[in-house]
């Protein structure tokens, strides 16, 4: 059981003034069986109320509303949580969406081989998990710039890499055919950088987290942000907004034990 | 009737003045172009009529009860009626729409249901459409320009009064408001169907908007007037898809939504006609499940009957679908507007192997139906009447009550050979007269 400090911050430049700027941002980590949160500090800028929402995943989200011109709109996200050693979380009844394919992560011809050619017993699930995680873990090569948020599990796969989006899209398309129910997790984990993404299973009642990015157990240090059936549930921050101008994202992400 | 049938090119250049018009994108570019009228009415006699309107109540009071289930306590799936594949592998299952009803548990509000009258007279139902079905304003105002050419026809062929189609909609609207204004919400000037929107809004007395005069406030509503006045909407007649409807919910890149529509929606603050994730009840897949819906929530035996459906999905099934390949209509799921329809003795050899080899590949998406030989209705053309196919479809609403509205779209194909009979495809359409006696 450790402490760990996090610090998300996302910042939007824009190459001019933009209005009625409606966002959410899906970055409010909640406590589980495996953590605890034991502080969440928020800032938005501009400044402007925010109304808290829960979606139908049970991930909490910020909404808000700039009427005014900005060119900047950033958003920092800081606290301290405590996370724990176990393994799996608490057993509950899981939607029935999370058994079935999404267009992220719905199987092609070459994603089906794939899996056929594992010889996964379904009958037990666990292993069954653990299989497809080194499966997906040696089935990519982890190389950043080359997919992009619509990039597919069918295409990362055909392309043989990608980032832990595309490791998580890929298992989840191999679970869902061996009709194990599966969730997209979006987390930090230690180290500096950008959020992670990784995938849990759920196995005889109970759910368990796997990170096929570093085909490792979920344990110690990982702390989920919200979880849904692809990344389209879990996307951090949406907005639109008036004015067609460029824009440029930053994101800097700081996790540290304390 | 000949009367009518004489002044046909003025009609038509009536309807052209006032603008009845559909739009369709070939190759990216968007056209206007002309709904072609045809002044040969689709008759239903009284008798058949009642028959029509009790089989179009009852399955459309069956389907919001399916939706009213699937999205609550699920019990259809649990006894084993409909598999719960075909619920939750369609992309009209919205899952945020889960465990919560719109106001007043009704769902689909504005249905249009396609049927066609086969040679043997029976009526066969061809699809649901419970989301954003169009096509009312058409019969409504070709009714009237016919009325104004040949005034008498209506009163001596004892034809039904169908002008009570915004009243019945006006009705409908009302029965969902929690408050304030009605409004039709259209993606605006470049949609197939904006015709439609502008003259039903000026015929319910409803404020015509885009996304872009609508904001969300306190989870409540607003419609902004150019002073920058805000009044409260109450009902919202949306003409724009589930996908598009908030972009912070749905497509991200949707520019005709209203952010934060879906919070003011869930929480009860309007009537949103028709409900979001309807799209999980007309799925071609579920179609087949209809009359078992039937059966299972009214006790009742159908009384409209689909056309002989097989469901890929099903081993049986599939290989009837394949043995039978050339005689059959098979479906994607997935399409609609006439795409995705391909009959089995069109295609080529290779064409058919292919297909065949992707129906095994992915069984869930694909339906096969036998070929109805439905009855053609006549139309006029260079003063000569010629056979056409045509379908009807019905409109059914749903306030305090369900009603059918007495007329509906007959549209017709304008190719001899095809049985395809969407605008969107280049068809026609024609009046369709429900008799008093």
């Amino acid at each position: 059981m450790s402490v760990y400090r996090y610090r998300y911050e996302m910042r939007i430049s824009f190459g001019g003034p933009v209005t009625n700027h409606s966002f959410k941002i899906k970055c409010l980590p909640q406590d589980n069986c495996r953590q605890k949160i034991l502080s969440c500090l928020w800032e938005v800028e501009p400044d402007v109320p925010l109304k808290v929402y829960r979606d139908w995943a049970g991930n909490a989200e910020a909404h808000g509303f700039v009427s005014d011109p900005h060119e900047v709109f950033s958003f920092t996200v800081s606290g301290e949580a405590e996370t724990a050693n176990d393994i799996c979380e608490s057993k509950g009844d899981a939607s029935p969406v999370y058994r079935y394919e999404t267009p992220l992560t719905a199987a092609g011809e070459g994603l089906k081989a794939f899996f056929a050619a594992q010889g996964v017993r379904p009958d037990a699930p666990y292993d069954a998990a653990l299989a497809l995680m080194h499966a997906t873990h040696g089935a990519l090569r982890y190389e950043k710039g080359e997919t992009d948020v619509a990039t597919s599990a069918e295409e990362a796969f055909e392309r043989g890499s990608g980032v832990c989006q595309d490791y998580a899209h890929v298992m989840l398309a191999l679970c869902r055919l061996a009709g194990l129910p599966s969730k997209y997790v979006v987390g930090f984990i230690p180290g500096e950088g950008e959020s992670h993404a990784w995938v849990e299973v759920q196995c005889r009642g109970y759910w368990y987290g796997f990170d096929p990015t570093n085909d490792l157990l979920v344990s110690d240090g990982y702390i989920k942000i919200s979880e849904g059936r692809d990344f389209s549930d879990t996307e951090i921050n949406r907005g639109c907004f008036r004015g067609a101008v460029s824009q440029e994202k930053q994101i800097c992400v700081l996790v540290e034990k304390s | 009737m000949e009367r009518l049938f004489e002044r046909t090119a003025s009609v038509n250049q009536l309807l052209a003045r006032y603008g009845v018009k559909f739009g369709i994108y070939k190759n990216g570019v968007f056209k206007e172009q002309l709904f072609p009228f045809d002044v040969i009415p689709r008759v239903i006699g009284a008798k058949e009529w009642e028959t029509l309107e009790k089989g179009l109540i009852q399955r459309v009071t069956a389907l919001n009860l399916f939706l009213s289930d699937v999205y609550g306590e699920r019990k259809i799936i649990r006894d084993g009626v409909v598999p719960e594949d075909f619920v939750f592998s369609s992309s009209g299952f919205l899952p945020q729409c889960d465990g919560f009803s719109p106001v007043k548990n009704i769902y689909s509000h504005i249905s249009g249901i396609d049927l066609v009258k086969g040679k043997d007279d029976a009526w066969y139902i061809l699809e649901d459409n419970l989301r954003v079905p169009s096509g009312a304003s058409y019969p409504m105002i070709a009714r009237e320009l016919c009325r104004r050419v040949s005034p008498d026809t209506f009163h001596a062929n004892h034809v039904s009064d169908n002008r009570d189609y915004a009243e019945l909609l006006r009705e409908t609207m009302d029965n969902v408001n929690t408050g304030g204004l009605n409004v039709i919400l259209s993606p605006g000037r470049y949609n197939a169907a904006y015709f439609e929107h502008s003259f039903l809004a000026e015929r319910t007395g409803s404020v015509l908007s885009t996304g872009r005069d609508l904001v969300v406030l306190n989870d409540t509503l607003y419609y902004v007037g150019k002073n920058g006045r805000k009044q409260r909407v109450g009902a919202l007649y949306r003409r724009i898809s589930d996908e598009y409807l908030d972009p912070l919910h749905g497509n991200p890149q949707s520019l005709i939504g209203i952010p934060d529509l879906y919070e003011v929606y869930r929480k009860g603050n309007v009537g949103l006609l028709n409900a979001m994730g309807n799209g999980v009840a007309d799925d071609k897949g579920i179609y087949y499940f209809v009359p078992k819906m039937i059966s299972y929530y009214l006790g009742e035996e159908p009384i409209l009957h689909n056309a002989p459906t097989y469901l890929c999905f099903y081993e049986e099934d599939r290989n009837y679908t394949l043995a039978n390949f050339d005689k059959l209509v098979i479906k994607d799921v997935a399409e609609a507007g006439g795409y995705g329809v391909v009959f089995g003795s069109k295609l080529t050899k290779e064409e058919k192997e292919a297909f065949k080899q992707k129906l095994i590949a992915e069984p869930r998406r694909f339906i096969s139906q036998e070929v109805i030989d439905f009855q053609d209705i006549d139309i006029l053309e260079g003063g000569q009447r010629l056979p056409r196919k045509a379908d009807l479809r019905a409109f059914v609403l749903t306030g305090e009550t369900v009603k059918v509205w007495k007329s509906g779209l007959t549209r017709f194909s304008r190719n001899p050979d095809s049985f395809i009979v969407n605008s969107s495809q280049g068809g026609g359409f024609k009046d369709t007269w429900v008799l008093s006696r």
